[in-house]
This record gives C-alpha cells, sequence and structure tokens, in this order.
C-alpha cells in the first residue's frame, strides 16, 4: 500500500517511507523533503540567475533578487510548518530516543538554514558570473591602460606641474585647530598669513605615507609634492587580489608624460573605443564630484570625452560583484548564522511547548522590552544599566525555570520562562562580554592610558562561538529534560 | 469439546449476554463459520494470530480478511466455499501453535483519589479502583458529574488533590512514562494531519516497531478494524465514527498497557458500539499486548455487557460500583407497551409493585417479586410488550 506524494520522485518516497518506518524523529522533521524541494529551488534560482546576470558591468540590483528569494523561501519555511511538520515525537509521549532533542535541533537548523542560504544563491551566481567574465588581472589591466592611453590622447591638455607645500613640524598642534569631531581630517592647518602649513608628528607620517614626493629643508621643515591627478578611471580594491597593481599618477608621470613622446593616435582611440564598449554602462551614477566641477577641468574634460565616468561605473559594478565574498568582515555569515538560529529557536520552542504558552512568551519578551525603554527612561539608565537589567531578567527566569524540577502542576509561568531562557541562552556569552567590555569601557574614563578602541573582536568571536557550543551542550540534558517534565504535568 | 465460558456478568449474577467465548478461540471461530458468522470469523482469526505471533501466520489472515472485504462487497450472502476452506486452513496451522495464556497483571490501584478544580466548584470525591490486565472497567453517570474528570486524573492529566496512583508496571514513573505507558482517548478527538497511514506507522515508530513489522502491524490493525480503504485519506475526509476507530487503531499500535477511552461509543452506530467494544474486549484479554480498558459512557447496556467492573458517579461521587456485590434489595424491570399504567397495575396484587413511568419506558420495582416472575406476568397477561429488560443490578436504576 503506497500513498503518493506530488512532486516527489520515487527514490525521495521510499526514503520517506524508510525512514517513517525506522526513524521517527528523523521522519518527523521531513529534512529529506526539505532538502530535496529546497536543492530543486536553488538550482532552478540558480539556473534562472545564470542567464539573467549575463553582464557583469550592469548595475547590480541584487538587493531585489535576494528580497524576492527572502519572500519565496519565507513561504517554503510556512508551507514546511502548516505541511509537513505535522508529526511530533515529543507531543505523542513517544519513546524516549538518545540525543532526540539535539537530533531535532539539528534538523531543523539544516531545514532552516536551506531556506535562509536560498536567499544568498542570486549573489553568489551573480558574483560566479562576474569572475567568470572578467579575470582579476584582466581589470587592473584594462584600468591602468585606460589611463595610460588618456594620458597619450590628452598630453596637450595635462597639468604637469606638481603641487608644493610647505609643512613646519610642531611638537603640538594647536587645540583650536583640531575640529573636535573628526581630528584625523585635520592635515593642514595654517594660521594667519603664515607661508607654512603646521603639522604634528601624526600628521606628518600620515603625510610622508601619502606623498608623492618630500623635501626635508631642515628638522621641521617639509616640502611635500603633490603629482597632478592622472589617474581618471580607478577602482578601490580592483588589484587586491592581484599582484598587478593600479597605476598611480606618479607613476604614470614617471612612465609616460616626463618624457613624453607624440603617438599614433588612431589605434589609442579605437582601443579606447573597445574598452568603452566592454566596460561603459547605459545607466551610471555621476559621483557628485564630477557634477560639481563647473569650471571644466581638465579631469571633467577627459573623462566626458572618453566616457570614463561611464566606464568607471561599469568597473565599479563587476569589481563589487568579483570580490563581494572576500571584501565581507563576516556579515555575511553572521546574517546566515544568526537569522537560521532564531527561526530554529522558535520552531524548537513551538514544537516542545503549547500553542498558548508559546505567544504568551513572545508577549513576555515584548512586555519585558518596553519595561526596560521605561525604566531607561525613567531612571536615566546608560548601557551598562540597561544590560544589568537584563542580566536581572535573565537570572531570574533561569531560577523560576529550574523550579520545573520539583512541579507538581504544569505552570504557564514556568514554561514561559523555559522557552525565554532557552532562546536567550546562545546569546547569553556574547552578552556578557558586552556588558564586560561597556563596563570597563565606562571605568577607563578615569584612566587615560587605557584604549576603548583595543581589539575586542577575538573575544566577541569567542563568545559567539561558545555561546553556540554551551547552547548545544545544555539542550539534550537540561532543556530537553526540563521540556519533557514540564509538557508532561498534570493540569489544573 | 466446545466449553462455553461466559464473560463476567454482574448484572443479573448470572451469566452473560456478550460474545460467548471459547476455551478454544480455533472452535469458536469455526463456529462462527458454521453459523455463517463470517465478519467476527475474520476478525477473531485477525486476533488468533495476532497471538500467536507467527508473522506469516499474520500475513495470511489478512489476507484472508481482504479477501472477506472484496467478497462483502461484491457478494455479500454468497460466500464461496474456497474462502472457508482456505479460512479452516488458517485455523488448522492456528492451532498447532501455542499462543500461550496471558498472565493477568495489576496494572494501576488508585486510592481515594479526588479532585477539584481550581476554577467552578464541581468536585471528585475519594473514589478507589483498581484494574488489571485484561479487564474493562465501566464508569458510568449523567453528563457534568465527574466521569472524565476521574478518567483524566487515572491518565495523569489532572493533578490530584488527595489520594494516590499506583502503576504497578512502572517502578518509578515520572509524568512523561506514565503518559507513555497510558492511552488516553479523549471524548473529542484531536484532529490528525497529513495521511491516516502515515500516522498509523508513525504511532507504530514510536512504539519500537520498526521496519517490514511496522507494515505488518499497521496493515493488521486496518484490517482488524476495517480501516483498509480509508487508509490513505485524511481526516476531513472520513466521517467521526471512523476517527474514533482510527484513533483506537493508533493508539492500539503504540501498545499502552492501559487504555482509557472518555465516551469512546458517543460518534458510533449501533452496531458499530457493539463491534468496537467487542474489538476492544478481545484485543485486551488477548496474549499480544494484554491491556486494562477505563472506559466511560452515556450507554449503560452496552457497557454493563463488556465490563467487568461498573462505577456509577454522581455529582463527583461514586454511588455504586459492581465490586462491592451488593445485592440489590428489590428487583427492577424496565419495559415498553403502549398500554396505560392502570392496565399494568391491574396485573400485580395491592402493594406488589410500584410503577414508575419516565414518559418513554415504565419501570417496575417490586421488593416482594423477582424480576423473573415481573416479567413472567406481563408476558403472560398478553399485554403488547415491545421492549423488556431486568435492570435491578443495572446502574440504569440510578438515572
Amino acid at each position: 500500500m503506497k500513498s503518493y506524494r506530488p512532486l516527489v520522485p520515487g527514490f525521495i518516497q521510499k526514503l520517506d517511507e524508510k525512514l517513517l518506518r525506522n526513524k521517527p524523529v528523523t521522519w518527523s522533521a521531513r529534512t529529506h523533503l526539505v532538502i530535496y524541494f529546497a536543492s530543486i529551488f536553488i538550482f532552478l534560482l540558480a539556473l534562472l540567475c545564470f542567464f539573467s546576470f549575463t553582464e557583469a558591468k550592469s548595475f547590480s540590483n541584487i538587493e531585489t533578487w535576494a528580497g524576492f528569494t527572502a519572500l519565496i523561501s519565507f513561504i517554503g519555511f510556512i508551507i514546511w510548518l502548516i505541511f509537513l511538520l505535522r508529526f511530533n515525537v515529543f507531543k505523542r509521549f513517544g519513546r524516549w530516543f538518545e540525543w532526540d532533542g539535539l537530533k531535532t535541533f539539528g534538523l531543523y537548523f539544516i531545514n532552516i538554514s536551506l531556506m535562509v542560504g536560498a536567499t544568498f544563491v542570486p549573489a553568489a551566481i551573480e558574483s560566479f558570473n562576474a569572475n567568470k567574465q572578467f579575470s582579476n588581472e584582466e581589470i587592473v589591466k584594462d584600468i591602468n591602460e585606460l589611463n595610460v592611453n588618456a594620458v597619450k590622447l590628452e598630453y596637450n591638455q595635462l597639468p604637469l606641474e606638481w603641487k608644493a607645500d610647505t609643512f613646519l613640524l610642531r611638537d603640538k598642534m594647536p587645540s583650536y585647530e583640531v575640529p573636535v569631531d573628526n581630528p584625523e581630517s585635520v592635515t593642514i592647518a595654517r594660521s594667519g598669513n603664515s607661508r607654512y602649513y603646521y603639522m604634528d608628528t601624526v600628521i606628518m607620517r600620515d603625510k610622508l605615507a601619502g606623498a608623492d614626493s618630500v623635501i626635508r629643508l631642515s628638522d621641521s621643515l617639509y616640502v611635500f609634492y603633490k603629482c597632478p591627478e592622472y589617474t581618471f578611471t580607478t577602482s578601490y580594491n580592483a588589484d587586491a587580489y592581484t599582484p598587478l597593481k593600479q597605476l598611480t599618477s606618479k607613476d604614470i608621470y614617471y612612465r609616460e608624460i616626463r618624457n613624453f613622446k607624440p603617438v599614433d593616435r588612431q589605434p589609442l582611440i579605437d582601443r579606447m573605443n573597445q574598452l568603452k564598449e566592454k566596460y561603459a554602462v547605459k545607466r551610471y551614477y555621476e559621483s557628485e564630484s564630477y557634477t560639481d566641477m563647473q569650471d571644466k577641468t581638465y579631469d571633467f574634460k577627459i573623462r566626458s570625452k572618453y566616457s570614463l565616468i561611464s566606464i568607471n561605473n561599469g568597473i565599479e559594478n563587476i569589481v563589487r560583484k568579483k570580490y563581494r565574498w572576500k571584501e565581507s568582515t563576516g556579515w555575511q555569515f553572521r546574517f546566515f548564522f544568526y537569522t537560521t538560529l532564531f527561526f530554529t529557536l522558535l520552531v524548537f520552542i513551538f514544537r516542545h511547548t503549547t500553542a498558548r504558552t508559546f505567544f504568551l512568551s513572545l508577549l513576555s519578551v515584548v512586555i519585558l522590552m518596553i519595561l526596560t525603554a521605561l525604566f531607561g527612561v525613567i531612571f536615566n539608565y546608560r548601557e551598562t544599566g540597561l544590560f544589568s537589567l537584563m542580566l536581572f531578567y535573565y537570572i531570574v527566569l533561569a531560577i523560576i525555570t529550574l523550579t520545573i524540577k520539583w512541579a507538581k502542576k504544569r505552570n504557564v509561568i514556568q514554561g514561559i520562562a523555559l522557552n525565554i531562557v532557552l532562546f536567550f541562552t546562545p546569546f547569553l556569552p556574547l552578552f556578557l562580554t558586552a556588558m564586560y567590555f561597556e563596563f570597563r569601557r565606562v571605568n577607563s574614563y578615569a584612566d587615560p592610558d587605557y584604549s576603548t578602541y583595543q581589539d575586542t573582536y577575538p573575544w566577541y568571536l569567542g563568545a559567539e562561538i561558545g555561546g553556540f557550543i554551551l547552547f548545544l551542550i545544555l539542550l539534550q540534558p537540561v532543556f530537553r529534560r526540563l521540556y519533557r517534565k514540564w509538557y508532561a504535568l498534570p493540569e489544573d | 469439546m466446545v466449553k462455553v465460558i461466559y464473560s463476567v456478568n454482574f448484572l443479573t449474577g448470572k451469566l452473560i449476554t456478550f460474545a460467548h467465548m471459547y476455551n478454544d478461540p480455533v472452535q469458536e471461530i469455526k463456529s462462527y463459520l458454521k453459523h455463517n458468522d463470517y465478519s467476527l470469523a475474520v476478525r477473531r482469526t485477525l486476533d488468533i494470530s495476532l497471538d500467536s505471533g507467527d508473522n506469516n501466520l499474520i500475513k495470511k489472515a489478512i489476507d484472508w480478511s481482504r479477501e472477506f472485504r472484496v467478497i462483502e462487497s461484491v457478494t455479500p450472502t454468497m460466500v464461496p466455499a474456497a474462502f472457508i476452506s482456505k479460512g479452516e486452513a488458517l485455523l488448522a496451522e492456528a492451532s498447532v501453535i501455542n499462543a500461550g495464556t496471558p498472565v493477568n497483571t495489576r496494572l494501576v490501584t488508585a486510592d481515594k483519589i479526588s479532585q477539584k478544580y481550581s476554577k467552578g466548584n464541581f468536585s471528585l470525591k475519594p473514589i478507589s479502583l483498581s484494574l488489571q490486565t485484561g479487564e474493562v472497567l465501566g464508569v458510568v453517570g449523567e453528563n457534568g458529574n465527574g466521569k472524565t474528570t476521574l478518567l483524566r486524573c487515572l491518565a495523569g492529566q489532572l493533578e490530584l488533590d488527595e489520594g494516590s496512583i499506583h502503576y504497578h508496571l512502572l517502578s518509578t514513573p515520572d509524568h512523561y512514562t506514565v503518559k507513555n505507558h497510558i492511552a488516553f482517548i479523549p471524548q473529542r478527538i484531536p484532529k490528525w494531519y497529513g495521511m491516516l497511514k502515515d500516522n498509523l506507522h508513525f504511532s507504530a515508530s514510536l512504539a519500537g516497531v520498526y521496519a517490514k513489522e511496522n507494515d505488518l502491524m499497521v496493515a493488521f490493525m486496518l484490517e482488524r478494524l476495517n480501516l483498509t480503504q480509508y487508509a490513505n485519506l485524511t481526516w476531513d475526509q472520513i466521517s467521526s465514527g471512523y476517527r474514533t476507530r482510527f484513533e483506537i487503531a493508533r493508539i492500539l499500535l503504540q501498545k499502552p498497557r492501559l487504555l482509557i477511552l472518555d465516551e469512546p461509543l458517543a460518534n458510533l452506530d449501533i452496531n458499530a458500539q457493539q463491534t468496537i467494544l467487542t474489538d476492544l474486549i478481545y484485543m485486551a484479554k488477548g496474549s499480544h499486548n494484554p491491556m486494562g480498558i477505563l472506559l466511560s459512557s452515556q450507554q449503560l447496556h452496552e457497557v454493563e455487557k463488556v465490563a467487568d467492573t461498573v462505577i456509577f458517579i454522581k455529582q463527583g461521587n461514586c454511588l455504586y460500583s459492581s465490586n462491592d456485590k451488593e445485592v440489590a434489595k428489590s428487583s427492577a424491570v424496565e419495559f415498553e407497551t403502549p398500554e396505560e399504567r392502570q392496565t399494568i397495575l391491574d396485573l400485580f396484587e395491592v402493594g406488589e409493585v410500584e410503577i414508575q413511568y419516565n414518559g418513554g419506558f415504565y419501570t417496575i420495582i417490586s421488593f416482594q417479586l423477582t424480576a423473573q416472575e415481573v416479567i413472567e406476568k406481563i408476558i403472560t397477561s398478553g399485554l403488547q410488550v415491545s421492549y423488556f429488560r431486568d435492570i435491578t443490578n443495572s446502574t440504569k436504576r440510578f438515572f
């Protein structure tokens, strides 16, 4: 007696029947069906993206694609909840399977990770296509070629004189010359009719790193030279992942301008047209600096003449698509992980508690947030006060949760406490770390040597990983047992 | 030798009206076949095949049952000889397998349990009872008098105010284990989702019945409760009566030791009520998974026919338990006739009987005559009687 499930091939059908008859915990999570349907969806989506994202230079509307995919994933999530997640070993008072709590959580995590992961597919395919169409070296080579050719073709328009500024080194900059909002922006500060600009050692270090040439007149007097701008096309990070680097204005000056020889223009113009065809985009965004060039400087004229603004946009688009994942500081993974974890925790709680207690738990969290905000406003709490209040909530709820061990009757307050404690436990170490550094920051005001900008990242990363591990360790022996005890308790 | 063992009958203190049970079930089934009781024969054959523990025999019994369903649907009055001979061959095979005799084990003892809801005034007064495998305990009483409360207390769903419940097969049970050990079927069965068949496979898996055995047990239960043709349907596609049957099938697959049913007959037609009750009793007394059954119902006669013990609850108090062995001080006969009360009274001497009328039935109560004598007088008088029943030892008297 075989049952028919639409859109499910024979081998999945067989697997489904085998799991149903042998592994009820695994079967009830329906991971095999989610993997199957998610794979089909991801494959079709990838195919659609592959044939849609044919032009790497064009403007990326990946956010729209991601939003569209997220919507479909959410519909899939709802379908999974309503039509597939119907069988619950826990609520049927089934046998006590070994590690079933951990296993169930893991299976839910896999299912939801596929749904969340699908939203990254368009971006991944876009990057794949961009990398396939343009190699890393090719872009840098073309940027350099564009700049060199422009210089060769428009030599007569180019300014050749380097800008020189004389700086006097002082022990300390007068405080009135340092804007409070952005101290680093003060590289030049000239008082009155002085012939010099002033700088301190910090500013000097920065200027030395960025100067095209420097002449030291005395121990405290320096002339900094700046080469005129010859890089009409440039892209930040385009050469970050290749040994070939973008030529600077100084490089172009020494290579092409200092000993300039007249060139055969036509091949260069042809090549410029080829590159325009290759990179220029029809729809582009002029940056503010170009539109502000009312005086039609050489820079603007050259860019306009060879469509370099449009080309630059195209190159920017390509570079952004190519290096999207490399430039990441981990936010994509965090977005993926925490979204998955968030929904997994909600589903896990929903499957281990009564519907009433689940929704009351959500309500309780909202009420606690409102209370916290009210406390914050009324008592003028700073971050440390709010952190302390939230830690207090957690401790109180954890104590209520532990009282389930001795409970004789199913109590909704204990159920709510258990749900909230379970939900926030993975974030507890992260929360404590943030709290610790906040207290250090507050207390360091009296200690000028303590830097608030010390590298806290490893601590936070450790707390993130540690929190998840702590949760997994506690899940089976603590949370699952408490749920088992609480859910089976008699009512009234 | 066919030895007729009548099941427990507490009603009259005599013998039963419930289905005849034989010492030798093979002989019992043969007699059913002989008297054209094919449906019962098929069901009982399924029972003995299950008790045998022989998977081949179970498969053959399932096939034979399926064959019967086809015959029943095509030519219900003409059963082919081949079908009967196949059944006899099956019985011959079953007769050489020793199924073993189920040992009665004490399951639960409730000692003066009482419960009061935190909201409302109703309270269940102290009640004691005990149940062992193979036994049926019926709880009767009017609506809102505490039947469901008692059942829910025993199922571990309500906290006791006083008293204690001891589950003899569980050494140190927590509430989850108790709920795993007991199956409770409420009056309003919670909706199932998905295909009915999947739910049955799932329940069998939960009970540790895996792989081919899982398939076999589900097929068996579908056949045993005549549900095969509905297996691929969903909850919304079957009637409430079949929902009850499916719930019973699902619960039985989980192999509970104590089965608690709250008003299981409420959604069943009169034939189905009888069938379900006898099926449950047969399965409870079988050696495959002997269990105790605790059920509540408004269908007094049906419950009293099958129950080993009946308790009557009114306003939370246990007014009567058939275990108390109290002999009724008066006889009582219930009957239906279109005649006037005076005509009936004229049949008896003055003061010999008292007649009550509830609008449908007359109830004659007598301290001087036995029920048999009352019935004899009514029948021999030539009165037009369409129904009569001796309710001397029935809880019907309390209604």
